[in-house]
Order: structure tokens, then sequence, then C-alpha cells
């Protein structure tokens, strides 16, 4: 599995490069690790787990045979998952203003990454359990309490957010890589952003609307940056807003 | 203030009570589709920006809605002021036409 950061000009952004390789190799590993195991589960009929060096995914998957949902394994995923995600999410932050375009490309890749991770546990969840339900669901409904869900694990059905009651985003290479870029926005904003950018893309020729949804995904860190700014009602205009600066002279 | 900002503000305040969605900002400030969006949303956030959807039944349309944004009651004045202390202060991108000797070019 490549290294998401592999191509990351460390010199550039320093110690939040080094950071960002990190959790995105962490990331990258468990969706590896998970995927495999997952997969050679589903092909053998999910009746065991040859994978010996898996024992946190063989405990899911004996957890589901046994009891039928994977209770507590799933949680912890999950916050292994959410551990993930808070520490890209705090880099997005700590990156701010100096981060170069590359730097974005390698947060976006993180996010990207875990939501890969949330994806996955997803499609766990659903093949562990008949019923289908997402592993968070199967966590809260097993445990009887409240779970705390990670804030960038994403279910599959947020990836194509709904647009409007009954307008969903199509299924097309603009319309799913844009389906992306709203995944990686604040929960609440989603469906305006869904919509807003489903209209513009509408009105493009069909050979630029890739490359629109592509820039919408580049630049949808810096979106959920000033979205998060809003809701802390926080930070001048002159603050830093796409990760450009003003060159010098 | 960064360079895309200015050019987004100074687009709209071409036509500062005219409402306009995010490609025709795009297009006029000559910036690449899908680039302005976190800077509408810091512009929307401080209040010099409103934004509203289009008036339309998108069924009836047969497309979606489109997301308006304008310059609130104060906001063009303000962002004249912020673009004039950028220009003054600014030690970078030429925004204007280049004064060359007694001519204008560019």
């Amino acid at each position: 599995m490549t290294d998401p950061f592999g191509d990351l000009d460390r010199s550039v952004t320093g110690r939040v490069a080094a950071e960002l390789a990190v959790a995105g190799a962490d990331a990258r590993r468990t969706y590896s690790m998970l995927s495999s195991a997952f997969t050679e589960a589903a092909a053998k009929g999910r009746t065991a787990l040859p994978i010996p060096q898996l024992a946190q995914v063989r405990r899911i998957v004996a957890a589901a045979q046994h009891a039928g949902l994977p209770s507590r394994d799933v949680r912890e995923l999950l916050a292994r998952a959410g551990t993930v995600a808070e520490r890209v999410d705090r880099l997005v932050d700590e990156a701010g203003n100096g981060v170069s375009d590359g730097g974005r490309l390698a947060m976006f890749r993180a996010a990207q990454a875990v939501m890969d991770l949330g994806l996955l546990l997803d499609q766990a969840a659903a093949r562990l359990q008949p019923g289908g339900v997402t592993a968070g669901r199967a966590v809260k409904r097993r445990s009887g309490h409240q779970v705390e869900q990670p804030r960038y694990v994403v279910a599959a059905a947020d990836l194509v957010p709904p647009v409007g009651a009954q307008q969903p985003i199509e299924v097309t290479a603009p319309g799913l890589i844009l389906g992306l870029a709203v995944g990686l926005l604040p929960r609440a904003h989603r469906p305006r952003y869904a919509e807003e950018f489903r209209g513009e893309v509408r009105d493009l020729p069909p050979r630029q609307q890739v490359g629109y949804a592509l820039r919408q995904c580049l630049q949808a860190l810096a979106l959920r940056r000033g979205l998060r700014r809003t809701s802390r009602g926080r930070g001048p205009v002159d603050a830093e807003d796409t990760g450009r600066r003003t060159p010098p002279r | 203030m960064t360079t895309p900002t200015q050019l987004v503000l100074r687009a709209m305040l071409e036509q500062p009570s005219r409402a306009m969605y995010g490609l025709e900002i795009c297009s006029a400030a000559g910036l690449a589709s899908g680039t302005i969006h976190p800077i509408l949303a810091r512009l929307e956030q401080v209040g010099w920006l409103e934004s509203s959807w289009e008036a339309i039944d998108p069924r009836q349309e047969g497309r979606p809605r489109r997301r308006y944004y304008r310059f609130s009651r104060d906001g063009a004045e303000l962002a004249r002021d912020a673009l004039a202390r950028a220009y003054r202060g600014r030690s970078g991108v030429r925004l204007g036409p280049r004064i060359v000797g007694e001519g204008v070019t560019s």
C-alpha cells in the first residue's frame, strides 16, 4: 500500500508534514489491514480469518459469529479511526496559513485515507451483520448507551449526500468527486454545499466538470476550516482563507 | 488580505448591488472555477456578504438552485476600505492596470 505522504516535500512544512505522514500512514496501515482481512473473511464465507497476525480483526469476526454484533472491537476500531482523524484535523488547523499546495494536498489525502477507513468500517459492519446497519449504530444498540462517533468516520451515505429532500447527487465522475469534497465539510454544512456545488457544476461544459470537482476537493479543507471558524465566531477577513499568501514583491 | 480575496471583492464591487453565484464570481475575478468557496465563506462569516438560494423550483426548471452572493448593507463600503488599505500597503501582485510612462497598459 502506498504511503499517501510519500511525495510530500517535508522540508516545506516541517514538523506538520512529518506528523501528517505519521497520521496518514497510520490511517492507511489500518485501512490496508482491515481491507485484506475483511476481503479474505468475505471470500471464506466469514467462517474464519486465516491471518493470525490480525488479532484485532479476528476478534471482530469472532464476536460477530458468537454475538451477532462486533460491539467492543468495532468501538475500538472506531476510536482508533477517530484518533487518527482528530490528529489530521488538528494538523490542518495548525498548518493554517503557511501550508503549501503540496501540504494541503497531503492533508486532503490524509482525510481521504480516514474516510476510506470509515467506509471500510461501514462495509465491515454491513458484512458482519445481515441487517446492514453501520458499525456506529451497532455499537450503540449493543452497548445500550451513547457512543461518541469519531468526527471523520464518514458513512457511505455521507459521501453522496442528499441534495434537498429527493435529489440525489448524480452518479457521475464529477458527482462522486463532489460527494467526496462535501464529505470533508462539517456535517451541518454538507446539504448546502452539495446543492451549491451541484448547481454550479451543471453550468459547466462536461469537460470542465471534473476539473471543477477536483478543485473543490483540493479546497475542501480550507472551506472546512473557514466553516469551523464560523461556528466558533472568530477570525478576521484579513486572515488566510485559501492557503495562498500574497506573494512578496 | 490574500490576492484571491482581493480579486473576488474587486469583481463584486464592479456591480455592488448585483447578486452573483459562484461561477459568475470566478469568471469575473479571473479565478479558476471551484476555488472561491473558502473565500466566500469567510466573507459571509464577517458579514460582508450575504447569500441566498435562487428562487426557483428545481423540478420545474430541471436544474438545481444556485446560491447567490451579494454585499450586505455595509459590506460594499467595508470591502472598498479594505481594498484601499490593501492597495496602500500592498507589496505584491498588481491588481489594476499598470502605468508605463504616460500610457496605460495591460
